[in-house]
């Protein structure tokens, strides 16, 4: 099977959220992962996270940030398991950065 | 070769062209209209399927003959050259990004979607005039959630959380299955539970999740698929873009324009309001919704029936979400 998003070049951005207050709606959380790059080890290979929208496929070079992967995960396999009982996918994304680490919310 | 413009001057009288294609003429209806006319109400488009698109719906039997004229008469081939050297075609189709759709995709799109090509033409110029009077829908249908509150034919945002849980339920005729729970309450017989009829609703309260779903499922159902949804279903329309003060122009567009019947509208207790809707009538109808929706803001996916959306009455980090505006 060929899929038109493997054929696009998928551009990694930055991490948008900075400074505590930034916040940034993503879309739906569709891949987490690590992207392989130089010597496996260094600045070129870094956690990923992949989110969905409309016709959109965005990849977001993620920072080091336990709180935040772990909620990334569970969101993942949310919707994983939705997607296996119900055929569809339904976890869309808020991210904040606040003081106190990441709130990752549903809209 | 025919100058697409002049024809279009033709039919629809001096045209204040804001781009190569598209400009503000006075309204083939205007006689008809009872609301205000604004100079920007009415627009003609001569690429794609050329199309005069009014704000107004009293006019719309003179626009659509008026529309039928300038098909005929923009039927024969033309070619207009933009600025930059660019040639666009009858039957070709000018993105807001400036590219030039050409009609050799837009019949290999409709070949790809088993759509009538026709239909895809449409399809493809309701996106791109979607996105040239985006502003003005914003400006003439404003409703920022203030005045949705104060319009509200039904006091309903200050109830309390049981009463606004069992005013939803009132939405719903009497036979449903209704749908609430958590987003993952989904796809394990023990998940049946939270399937039920209304009347079980009724005794329960909004204790069983902070979601539910715009479709009735068939009874004895415990997966939340579309396979399962019963037929019975508002559209909920709602945005991940557009603030509370933008998206109530787009509910009022569906309400006062086309006509899409407005049931209620759910402040989330977060960033956003859901309006709650009559179905399109048809898959044709679905379709062009869907590409114009999209254009506005809105989230496409709001189409998969079995979506889940946030039900009133539940609390959600302290606040509640409820119904702000209820139809009498």
């Amino acid at each position: 099977m060929t899929m038109d998003i493997i054929a696009q070049k998928l551009v990694v951005r930055d991490w948008p959220l900075k400074e505590p207050g930034d916040e940034e709606f993503f879309g739906y959380l569709v891949a987490l992962g690590v992207f392989p790059g130089g010597d496996w080890e260094g600045d070129r290979i870094f956690p990923y996270a992949d989110f969905a929208y409309g016709d959109s496929y965005a990849r977001f070079r993620l920072p080091y940030d336990d709180g935040l992967l772990e909620q990334l995960q569970k969101h993942l396999a949310d919707n994983l398991e939705i997607l296996a009982a119900s055929g569809s996918i339904a976890v869309k994304l808020w991210i904040q950065l606040t003081e106190n680490g990441y709130k990752v919310d549903l809209p | 070769m025919i100058d697409p413009r002049q024809v279009a001057a033709s039919v629809v009288g001096a045209v204040d062209w804001q781009s190569e294609v598209s400009g503000y003429c006075r309204c083939p209806g205007e006689s008809l209209h009872t609301h205000k006319t604004g100079k920007k109400d009415c627009r003609v488009n001569v690429d794609g399927a050329p199309t005069i698109y009014c704000f107004h719906a009293s006019c719309a039997p003179v626009v659509a003959e008026a529309n039928r004229r300038l098909r005929q008469e923009l039927g024969s081939p033309w070619t207009l050259t933009l600025p930059g050297g660019k040639v666009l075609r009858a039957g070709d189709v000018l993105q807001s990004s400036g590219a030039i759709l050409p009609r050799e995709t837009v019949l290999a799109r409709a070949k790809v979607e088993g759509r009538h090509p026709g239909e895809q033409l449409i399809l493809e110029t309701l996106v791109a005039m979607a996105g040239r009077f985006k502003p003005e829908l914003f400006e003439k249908f404003h409703w920022p959630f203030g005045q949705i509150l104060s319009d509200s034919p039904l006091l309903v945002a200050d109830r309390d959380p049981d009463d606004q849980f069992r005013t939803w339920l009132k939405l719903w005729p009497a036979h449903s299955t209704v749908w609430v729970g958590d987003i993952y309450s989904t796809g394990r017989p023990e998940h049946a539970t939270h399937f039920r009829p209304l009347a079980d609703w009724y005794q329960i309260g909004p204790a069983m999740g902070n979601y539910t779903c715009g479709s009735a499922f068939k009874p004895g159902t415990f997966s939340r698929s579309n396979a399962n949804c019963d037929g019975t279903r508002f559209l909920v329309v709602e945005s991940d873009s557009l603030t509370k003060d933008e998206i109530g122009a787009v509910f009022a567009y569906l309400n006062n324009r086309l006509r899409y019947n407005l049931h209620a509208i759910i402040d989330t207790a977060g960033k956003s309001l859901h309006g709650w809707f009559d179905c399109p009538r048809n898959k044709v109808m679905e379709d062009r919704l869907k590409a114009a929706l999209t254009v506005f803001g809105c989230d496409p996916k709001l189409f998969t029936y079995s979506q889940p959306v946030r039900v009133p009455g539940a609390w959600r980090d302290g606040k509640l979400q409820r119904i702000v505006w209820l139809k009498d």
